[in-house]
């Protein structure tokens, strides 16, 4: 055969290898997988296969779910994501998916917000704290990895500044004591404060948050040689990693925190559930991928946590916090120092303080914990100004 | 279905052509037929049907025109009748809600309800749901009984053949506009050679690469400037937003007809070239002889050369390019933006053949290649706006309307992180890579074809990449 020929048969048997090889492989994937699997990396149950009769077809919905069905099982799936994400940067893409990579870790993007409902949220947080003004209202709204580590990523990204969105937030709060945990952070940029595959701060991150909530709110708090570190999992990757899938950063350690002079005893009750747990800690999520919900487990709209025999019992011993999942790595600090700490998360609340069996005046002190992004995102914190009705 | 998904790359490709090179010669075009309107049906499961019944009317148009050679009267009404049912079913689909609202605009009432729109019983939005590919298989349809009328080609007795020219699904949704004439040979007898399938799979590597890769990529810049308010847009941007259109465009279309035109081959057919290097063209005439060329082909064979061309005097000439290019337009979608842009490169095309263009041809090359990319540039921000007024404030914005910054943070981070791509796109619509494949063909031939493999392979695995997680992989021509 000659040199002619040969060369075009190879291009053909490799074409048409490739090609039956994705299509045997997926489709065997197809028959093999079970109905609806959850992709653990990416953080989402797969598409189930299509119903198919007159209507789905009609409306095509057959169709395009068949083909997320059939993409969401090709073969090596996750191995091609990589492989466009880092083409995509070596042609100079930075941000992929909202999460920029840069010095080692995973930085979710932050460019602009709504102004409208960020004021909206404002306004019901002032409004709250005008209802019950006799009580004490903190806030503490912690900046994330993309502000601290802001000059990391690549020239004119367009990030905003955090700085001053909480400058900002506080100042148009004169009700609410604002809690600065700017500055610690910012201070211990060159500590493990923010998980590199994660958007949360790390329990080193949140003992500042509790530093700084304990001399906002003047409480007698624990130093760090307080605690006994236990380095629980070291293979946490996280919700920014389920987005970029990039291998090449190291992965999370998830550490736990308790008192060497011996843990309180408490006891956590999730609304709804008849079951209560005797940890802050769900040490079964160290298994599975979903690490950070190790912190009080999964979100939900209200726990109750009752601390017995605290050491260190404050003058404000019952305290409300309202917050995002920033405050599930900082709660267990601050549970060693209150008897009861009730703690809503409006994400899931669709109703009034009553309908999750809250009265705000049996509290001492009243306690709001997000992060820049989610307060900014976050268009529940308005429900606040119908919930006292 | 479109070409640039797994299900159609990893699932119906291998499946029909499996099925295709098995069969047997008679066989082919039913299994052409079959998968054609299992490809159509994939996205439009119930316009399909009237894909088939045009296909029906003009087979049987066909039958008649052929049985009646000598009856002109008969003739011509078939003729007509064909030409009205496409056209029909083209201002029905198509221009129908455009045609309605501006009625209503004219009328200052709700005289039309265009939320409620029947056709045969059937509910339909026309603004909404147009039959994907519509304006390419009516065109391509009726091409057929246009040129049996002229003598231009022989009947199809099988209903099976011509059905399978109508419905080959290389070219169903996006072009080229195959007439029937390009491949009426090829329907009846055709060889599937080790040639044809190795060019073919190159054009499709090369197409699904342009779209997939390239215009994909640079398209996602031209939506996140589209998306700005236009009053944050520096002047910078603006030129970098509609240059990434610019190219996205070229890309996803040209890859497009590469893909159908590399099926073609696989499948034994060879069909029209549509694009041939227009952004390298230093003329508005010679870049619609360069891009989509077989639409401007169909207009010169059906509509210009009918009318008279450039054959009864300059007056009538203008007259029909006018026509011609106001049509243009209009095919192109049902908008004014759409009839503004085919109008007004009608006017350029008029003012070259009356003067402008001999006065190009003196000048260096370079400077005929930047008037015609600019007014095509310009061109391209009335074709993908919402509407005139925003087409107008964004061109307007380009020349620093409204105290335009001329350069801004977020420009410096668009060049920083589309700079490369834009590199490759300039490089990819000139000829340089093909002319340097073929100078080095010369020095060594073997480093280039087995080279070649290489990087085609390469290209292929990493289409698939690009394919499966398609955070952005637009269909443009859902307006055509």
């Amino acid at each position: 055969m000659t040199d002619k020929k040969l060369h075009k048969i190879l291009l053909i048997v490799i074409f048409s290898l490739i090609t039956l090889v994705m299509a045997t492989a997926t489709v065997i994937n197809c028959l093999t997988l079970p109905e609806r699997p959850f992709s653990e990396t990416e953080n989402r149950y797969l598409q189930k296969f299509p119903e198919f009769n007159f209507d789905t077809v009609t409306e095509k919905t057959f169709m395009s779910d068949f083909e997320s069905y059939f993409s969401d099982r090709v073969v090596l799936r996750e191995d091609w994501i990589r492989l466009m994400n880092s083409f995509d940067r070596m042609l100079g893409k930075r941000e992929i998916k909202g999460v920029f990579t840069e010095d080692g870790r995973m930085i979710e993007a932050w460019k602009s917000y709504d102004a409208d409902s960020v004021n909206k949220n404002l306004a019901a947080m002032q409004q709250f704290a005008e209802a019950y003004d006799k009580k004490k209202v903190y806030f503490m709204l912690a900046p994330t990895a993309q502000d601290i580590y802001s000059e990391t990523l690549p020239a004119n990204c367009g990030a905003a500044n955090q700085k001053a969105f909480i400058k900002m937030c506080y100042d148009s709060l004169p009700l609410i004591t604002g809690i600065d945990v700017y500055t610690s952070l910012s201070a211990a940029k060159n500590d493990y404060i923010y998980y590199r595959t994660d958007h949360h701060w790390t329990s080193y991150g949140a003992f500042l948050g509790y530093e700084a909530v304990c001399k906002a709110m003047q409480i007698n708090g624990f130093a760090l040689n307080d605690f006994n570190i236990e380095h629980a999992a070291n293979d946490f990757r996280g919700t920014l990693y389920s987005k970029t899938l990039d291998n090449s950063i190291q992965p999370d350690v998830i550490d736990i925190y308790t008192l060497a002079t011996g843990e309180p005893k408490s006891e956590i009750k999730v609304f709804g559930e008849e079951q209560t747990y005797d940890s802050l800690y769900q040490r079964d999520f160290l298994e599975k991928k979903d690490k950070y919900s190790t912190f009080l487990g999964l979100n939900t709209p209200k726990l109750d946590i009752t601390t017995e025999n605290l050491s260190k019992v404050e003058n404000d011993s019952k305290l409300l916090i309202i917050k995002d999942s920033y405050a599930n790595a900082l709660i267990p600090f601050l549970s060693k120092h209150y008897s009861d700490i009730t703690v809503l998360d409006l994400r899931y609340i669709n109703g009034t303080f009553e309908s999750v069996e809250v009265n705000v005046n049996d509290y001492d002190a009243v306690l709001f914990v997000y992060n820049v992004i989610t307060f900014s995102q976050d268009t529940n914190v308005s429900k606040l100004s119908f919930m006292s009705e | 279905m479109v070409f640039s998904t797994l299900v159609f790359l990893y699932l119906f490709l291998p499946l029909t052509l499996i099925i295709y090179y098995a069969s047997p010669k008679k066989a082919k075009n039913l299994i052409i037929l079959l998968s054609g309107i299992l490809f159509y049906s994939w996205g439009e499961p119930i316009y399909v049907v009237v894909m088939l019944i045009s296909t029906m009317i003009d087979y049987t148009a066909g039958l008649i025109l052929n049985r009646f050679e000598n009856n002109k009267t008969i003739r011509r009404v078939c003729l007509i009748v064909s030409i009205v049912m496409n056209l029909g079913l083209l201002g029905i689909f198509k221009y129908s809600g455009f045609i309605a609202a501006n009625i209503n605009a004219i009328f200052g009432t709700e005289l039309i309800d265009i939320n409620n729109m029947y056709f045969f019983g059937i509910e339909y939005l026309p603004m909404n749901t147009l039959p994907i590919g519509i304006s390419f298989f009516t065109f391509q349809s009726m091409s057929y009984t246009i040129d049996l009328y002229l003598g231009n080609v022989k009947v199809q007795k099988n209903p099976i053949s011509f059905a399978a020219f109508v419905t080959l699904f290389p070219q169903i949704v996006a072009g080229p506009i195959v007439r029937y004439d390009d491949v009426a040979k090829e329907l009846d007898d055709r060889s599937i050679t080790l040639d044809l399938i190795y060019d073919g799979i190159i054009k499709f590597i090369i197409g699904l690469s342009k779209k997939v890769i390239i215009a994909n990529s640079i398209g996602a810049l031209w939506t996140a400037v589209k998306d700005t308010d236009i009053s944050q847009v520096s002047v910078l941007s603006s030129w970098l937003g509609i240059l990434a259109f610019t190219f996205q465009i070229y890309f996803d279309f040209s890859g497009y007809s590469d893909m159908a035109v590399g099926l073609g081959k696989m499948m034994g057919f060879n069909f029209p070239k549509n694009f041939d290097y227009p952004y390298l063209s230093r003329t508005i005439s010679e870049f619609w002889r360069k891009w989509h060329i077989t639409l401007g082909a169909w207009f010169k064979s059906y509509v210009y050369f009918p009318m008279g061309g450039n054959r009864k005097g300059m007056g009538r000439t203008v007259f029909n390019l006018a026509v011609v290019w106001f049509l243009t337009g209009v095919w192109h979608g049902a908008s004014w933006n759409f009839i503004v842009w085919g109008s007004l490169y009608g006017v350029i095309i008029i003012i070259e053949k009356l003067f402008l263009g001999k006065v190009l041809q003196k000048l260096p090359v370079f400077i005929g290649r930047i008037y015609t990319m600019l007014l095509v540039i310009l061109g391209w921000v009335l074709f993908d706006t919402a509407d005139l007024a925003t087409a107008g404030n964004y061109i307007a914005r380009m020349f620093g309307a409204g105290g335009a910054e001329l350069i801004d943070s977020t420009s410096l981070y668009y060049l920083a992180t589309y700079g490369i791509t834009f590199i490759i796109c300039i490089i990819g619509c000139t000829d340089l890579p093909k002319k340097a494949a073929e100078a080095l063909k010369k020095k060594s031939a073997p480093l280039v074809n087995y080279g070649g493999i290489a990087v085609l392979t390469g290209m292929f695995v990493l289409c698939a990449a690009y394919l499966v997680d398609q955070t952005y992989n637009p269909f443009l021509y859902f307006n055509f």
